[in-house]
Parts: C-alpha cells; structure tokens; sequence
C-alpha cells in the first residue's frame, strides 16, 4: 500500500474578533495538531461529536479554508505550498461531497451542467462535458435523461448522487465525504453507503469518510480515527476499534450508540459521560477529554498526550490507555458511573 | 379517571388544505397508551409520526383538518375547545420538541418559563414556584440549579437545555410525555445523558411517554411497544421484542437490514430502493407497494388492512402468508 495523502501535524485556529477595532482577542482552536495517512484506494473513517474539528479538518486539507500550519502531501508533494494554479490541478485528484444535498447544488443550474462544470473548468469541451456528465449520472445510479432537470425535482438521496456524480467528474484518487449520508433517512441511507462502496471498486478511490455517525463510520472504513476539541484520541483499524477501544473516550462513544437489538440494550452497562463538550475557543490543558475523562488523574491536566502506537495498527493518545479486552468500568470499578 | 387506556386513537386522520387540494398526512391511526407504558412511534421522514403527535395536542394550524378520534382519559380531544385543551396540554400531557433552542423564548429566562407552566395550571405559584423550577432542573441533572433558573435559554448547551425542557415537561406531573425526537439534535454522549435522565424521571413519576423517533436503536432500548409508522398509516405494531426480532412486515425488515450496526461489521446492506412517498403524491394502494421487493398486483390496487400475526403484534401487509421468515440478511462482503 503507497500513501495517497500525508497529513502532518495540521493546525487550523480561527481568530476571535471582538471590540470596535475588531482585535483578535483569541482563537479557535478547531484542529489542533493532526496527522494521519490516507493510503490509495483505502477508507479512512474520521468521527467525533460536534466541535471536534472535523469538517474543519477535511477543508483544511483540501485548502478550502487555509491550515494556519502543518503539512500536507499528497502523492508526496506539497500540497500547502502549491500556487493557484497547481492546486487547481490537484484539486481535480482530490474532490469534496457536502452534508447538505440541498444547500450544495445550484437551484437555476440543469444537474447535467452542475456534474459537467468541473470538466469545463478544467477545460473540457461543451460537448464532451455534456457526453461525460450523462456518463456520470448512469454511474450514481441516475437516467442520464434526467439531465436537464433541475436539483428540486430531485429527493434528498438523488440529489446526494449528485453531489458523488459532481465530485467523480475529473477522475479523482481521493474524495473527502463530509457527513454524506447524515441528512438522508435511514432507508436511503444505505442506499448511499452502498454506491459509494461500488464506486470505491470501480474508479479505483480513497475516501476520507467524516461523520458523527459510528454505526455508519465503522461500517464503511478500513481505519478509524476518533477525534475530540481538535485531536486526535486514537486511530485504529474497525475491527480493533470496536473490540479493543483503548481511549477512554472511544469506549464512552462505543458505549453511548445505541444499537437496535432490545436484548443489547437492555443488558449494556452504559457508560454515560458526565458534562457537555468544552469550547474549542478555549480548550482544557493537557488532554483534552480530562474534564469528561472518569480516570482523570494529575498528569491529564500537566502534560498532552502523545499519539503513540499502543499495538499494531492502533495508535492512542492517552497517559492511561485501556488494554485490550479491559473496558472504562472495569477501570473505574465503581457502580454510579454506570447503568 | 376512567378504567380504560390512558390514550386511545382511533381511526385519527389529519389533512392539510394546499394548492393541489387536501394532502393527507395521516391516514387512520389507531393505538392505545397504557398507563405508565412507553410506546415508540418509528418512522422515516413525512411518515407522519410528529403530526400525529402535535394533531392530538391541537398544535396544529387552522388549515389542518382532523378526523376520527383521540380519546384521553376518556376525554375526546378531537375537536375539544381550546380553553378545555388548554387545561390539558402542559398539565396532563406534556411535549418534549426535538429542538429545545426554538421551543424556548430566548427573552425569558428558563426559570420564569418552567415558572410560567406552572403558574398557569395552578401547580404553583410565585417564589415557591421558582424554588421548585430549581428542584426540578436538580432532578433533570442541570448543575447548580439554583444559579441557572436566572440564566436565558442562550447560556444553555444543547444538552442542558433539553434538560430543562424535561424539566419544564414534568413540572405539573403529567401522566403522559410525548417526546418528539428529543435527542436528534444532540451530541451521542448527551442523548445518552438525556435518554438516561428520561427514564429516570418515568420510573419515578410512572408517567406514560410516546417516544418518536427516526432512531430504532434509541427504540430498542426505551419502548415496551413499537408503532412502525410509513406514508401516514401505522404498518407494524408489537412489543419491543417481536417487532425487532420477528418483522413481519417488508418495510420493517427493509428498515432494519439498510441500518449499518456497530456490533456487526463487513456485511453489505441491503438498502430499500427509492425514497419514502410524499405525502402530495401518495401511491393508490399500499403506500411501501413501489418500493417493496414482495409486491404484487394487489398491492397497488388497494391498502392492506392491519391483521394480527401473533399475540399482540399486528402487520399491515397483503403478502403476510406468503413471506419468508425474516432473517436479518447482510451478505458478507
């Protein structure tokens, strides 16, 4: 396996402006150091709970908003340094699918010119573009003669096809899906994943999958990278996320998904994190998970956290981690954590 | 109080007047809450499982035309004058909306609001009702109570809000909760939190609740019995276990074999084709027929009747007989 995209410690810090003058009196701290691999042809899952930092992060990479710092490669070269014009050509390797399939296509625009505009872009002739986009379309699923109709004629899951069919166009090695399925309803849902799973195959591409969504998330992914205020807590492939979670916090997300098996979830010992998420404007010190952590100790608030290999393929950021097959209530060992 | 179901509907329909004529949103649901019970109405997007709910409370614009009947306690509600609902909702029944930011008045603070249901009822009044709106966001787990009744719903987080919104909900001790997606909104380590907290106040209260959702994991885990709504009409009902274990109705099964599941991994799906019926266009006959991969002739001809398939559990299907047994299906990949 060769590695598509490198990310190396991203950093993406929003300034908070306040006052008549508009001073920068502080800063968002939305991705705050995160690097991880994205292999060819290789899923890789990126979940957390809101304010994690991780639609930031997927725009970062693709520059859609500007890392404040860090580096990142793809196919080994130097994508934040790239000019204009060189990042318009890499951006055809590396393309985008939004959450929200009604705010992300043109409403006055024919889908067949929403799919082909890329080309065109790109410099592709009218009639190509035209013949492609068509070609496009019967790949996600839709009749080609749709083509002249417009986004509202289309419900929720065809127009997410769209928004795939727009991203394929240029013929790219990567493709970042910010939450794509999360606004459709479960039974078209899977019809999605299901697309994008075949098209993975069939054009040969890496998906980096972001979500809130775990069920969906591990579902899908070849590896799991688990966010929180902006870090990284832990990166695993699915299999060992689910049965060896090492991260406190991965096993409190584990533990809060509900699962549709009443006999699961009536025996679960949930684990039921107390506390809301901090701001990211001002995050806590050391972990950053300390202040929801059940096994927070001294050194939590003193020192971050390292992201170290705990066993092959599994890195985690934790001064404690959990071993395999030892679960937070174990560790905790008291009964008011848990239900 | 009269011996029978707390709520029982019956044949309730709700239409909306539009350009194109009446566009029926429910279409003869008919269920009883038990005293104390959870029941979970399930469904997708226009399926008419939130209208169902706020038809039965008369939340519903003028426009909106409600046939059949919702008896409480005995009392029918369809068509009730509106100071005789008034006394009800909020006292003997109590919504919980999916997103507490809109469902509060951002200028009041939470505690004059919980203040404000009470005093209307006549549960309390004054400073013993501020001190008990304290009490009551205590018991919904919202530190340092006494400070926060004095904050507005803005210095709030999502969490701490549907908090109060519970709160608010419980403090005149209603014997039935209608939560209408309480967790969507929310972050998955606050649902639990709150989801946790509603069945903590259910045990103590022994207030009834309808839980509607999209979600059938938080179902699994929080209804005695199951009400699988699609295109208006109620499709599948049973206890929690029958429903999920042994679906006997297409849409159910196709529901539960398109949900990804943490606990299981490397199956394919096996998605439902096409999208839930708008309600504008909604097909003649079986409203799943063009979707279903058992249908048949009739099935477009004409809606199935709901039809007991075991003790309890009930399926609204032409092809019952002729199903194969429902396993869930995933083929490795």
């Amino acid at each position: 396996m060769s590695a598509l995209l490198e990310v190396d410690d991203l950093v993406t810090h929003f300034p908070i402006r306040a006052g008549l003058f508009k001073r920068t009196v502080g800063h968002v701290h939305a991705v705050d150091g995160v690097s991880l691999t994205v292999n060819e042809r290789e899923t890789v899952g990126v979940v957390g709970e809101s304010g994690c930092g991780k639609t930031t992060f997927g725009r970062s990479l693709l520059r859609l908003i500007e890392p404040t710092s860090g580096g990142v490669r793809f196919r080994g070269e130097d994508v934040i340094g790239a000019n204009k014009d060189r990042m318009r050509e890499l951006r055809a390797q590396m393309q985008i699918v939004f959450q929200d399939p009604y705010a992300s296509l043109n409403p006055r625009m024919p889908i067949s010119d929403i799919v082909s505009e890329p080309l065109r872009i790109h410099g592709t002739s009218k009639g190509e573009a035209v013949k492609r986009a068509g070609e496009l379309l019967a790949a996600v699923g839709l009749l080609p003669e749709h083509g002249n109709r417009y986004p509202h004629e289309f419900s929720g899951g065809q127009r997410q096809r769209i928004g795939i069919a727009r991203a394929l166009a240029l013929n790219p090695s990567l493709i970042v899906l910010d939450e794509p399925v999360s606004a459709l309803d479960v039974s078209v849902q899977a019809q999605v994943i299901n697309l994008l799973e075949d098209l993975q195959n069939e054009f040969d591409l890496a998906y980096l999958f972001i979500a809130h969504d775990l069920s969906v998330v591990r579902h899908i992914s070849d590896r799991v990278v688990v966010m929180y205020l902006g870090r990284v807590c832990e990166v695993a492939d699915s299999a060992t996320l689910y049965e060896a979670p090492s991260h406190p916090y991965t096993q409190s997300l584990l533990s809060a998904v509900p699962v549709p098996d009443p006999d699961i979830e009536r025996s679960r010992r949930r684990i039921v994190l107390q506390g809301d998420i901090p701001s990211p404007a001002n995050p806590p010190s050391g972990c950053r998970f300390r202040t929801r952590c059940p096994i927070v100790q001294e050194k939590c608030a003193a020192e971050v956290p390292p992201l170290v290999t705990f066993s092959p393929g599994q890195e985690v950021a934790c001064h404690f981690p959990l071993k395999a097959g030892e679960t937070l209530l174990d560790r905790i060992g008291s009964v008011d954590l848990a239900h | 109080m009269s011996s029978g179901p707390l709520l029982e509907l019956n044949e309730l329909g709700i239409s909306f007047k539009s350009k194109r004529g009446m566009a029926a949103a429910v279409r003869g649901v008919s269920f009883s809450v038990e005293r104390g019970e959870s029941v979970a109405v399930v469904g997708e997007s226009g399926s008419g499982k939130s209208v169902t709910a706020l038809g039965l409370l008369g939340l519903l614009p003028k426009s909106a035309k409600i046939t059949g009947s919702a008896k409480f306690n005995g009392e029918e509600l369809v068509g009730l004058e509106s100071s005789k609902m008034r006394a009800i909702r909020g006292k003997k029944i109590s919504m919980i909306f999916q997103d507490p930011m809109t469902a509060f008045n951002p200028v009041y603070t939470i505690g004059d609001q919980i203040v404000e249901a009470m005093e209307e009822h006549g549960t309390a009044e004054g400073k013993a009702a501020m001190s008990r709106a304290a009490e009551l966001l205590e018991m919904v787990g919202v530190p340092e109570p006494g400070q926060r009744v004095h904050q507005y719903p803005h210095e709030f987080s999502g969490g701490m809000r549907q908090r109060a919104m519970i709160a608010m909900a419980i403090s005149n001790s209603p014997d039935l909760l209608i939560a209408d997606e309480p967790t969507t909104a929310l972050d998955v380590t606050v649902q639990a939190q709150v989801m946790e907290v509603l069945a903590d106040i259910r045990e103590e209260s022994g207030a009834a609740m309808i839980l509607i959702t999209h979600d059938l994991g938080l179902v699994a885990g929080s209804a005695d019995r199951v009400q699988v709504m699609y295109g208006g009409k109620i499709f599948e009902r049973g206890p929690t276990n029958e429903v999920f274990y042994n679906p006997r109705n297409p849409y159910t099964q196709g529901l539960m074999s398109s949900m990804p599941r943490l606990d299981a991994v490397g199956e394919r799906l096996i998605p439902i084709h096409g999208s839930p019926p708008s309600i504008m266009n909604m097909p003649e006959g079986c409203a799943f027929a063009p979707r279903c991969r058992f249908r048949q002739d009739v099935c477009d001809e004409r809606s199935a009747d709901l039809e007991l398939v075991s003790d309890l559990h009930m399926t609204r299907c032409h092809l019952t007989a002729q199903l194969p047994d429902y396993v869930r299906e995933g083929t490795k990949k």
